[in-house]
């Protein structure tokens, strides 16, 4: 392949990637893996905080009542 | 040719985020909203609270660990999990003087190797989360 060729081409994929294909790439990879579980949501982080606080909560105040502590 | 290029660009600018150090308070990208991003940083922080509470419990229910040391680290998990509960962003500057006074509580006091780790653990963790706080 001839260096202007090369240079062209270079140029062509670099403007693709940049505007065109990695947004459009990274939001569908961002949702499918969102949506299959594989990463959490935020509506999911919130709901885990809630929940794993209760629970250290529930588990050490039932420790602390039992030890005459509160 | 040029769908051959643009194809192995995407792969990469996929892939490399990927191969990066992992960060485990730093929220993954499809939590998006601050909200979202604050509790996931507590939420992780909280995990490690709870294993430290859990472990301390054991300890003292085999016996190996005394009840005022127990008593002393599940009243800071309890106060920390009630903290990133009702004021996540209040977790911070709570853990930052809560850890440092539990620490001090904690000299000389005999805790089984179980416990020694999960404090390590959450040290390391709380060092990190609090970097940057001023007490």
């Amino acid at each position: 392949m001839d260096p202007n060729t090369q240079q062209e081409l270079l140029i062509i994929g670099k403007d693709v990637v940049e505007n065109v294909v990695v947004p459009e790439i990274m939001a569908y990879v961002r949702a499918h893996q969102a949506a299959n579980g594989d990463l959490p949501t935020d509506a999911q982080v919130i709901a885990a905080l809630g929940t794993d606080t209760d629970a250290g909560i529930r588990v050490g105040e039932a420790f602390l009542k039992a030890k005459g502590a509160i | 040719m040029k769908f051959i290029i643009a194809a192995a660009l995407v792969a990469l600018a996929v892939a490399v985020p990927a191969c990066g150090k992992k960060n485990i308070l730093t929220a993954p990208p499809s939590v998006v909203t601050q909200q979202g991003k604050v509790a996931y940083t507590a939420d992780q922080v909280v995990v490690r609270i709870n294993e430290l509470e859990n472990t301390a419990i054991a300890a003292n229910n085999d016996g190996s660990l005394k009840d005022d040391v127990a008593i002393s680290i599940v009243k800071f998990c309890v106060s920390a999990d009630k903290t990133a509960k009702t004021t996540p962003d209040g977790l911070k500057p709570a853990l930052k003087t809560g850890w440092a006074e539990l620490q001090k509580n904690l000299v000389g006091k005999t805790v089984p190797p179980t416990l020694t780790l999960a404090i390590g653990a959450l040290d390391g963790i709380i060092t990190t989360f609090t970097a940057g706080v001023t007490q």
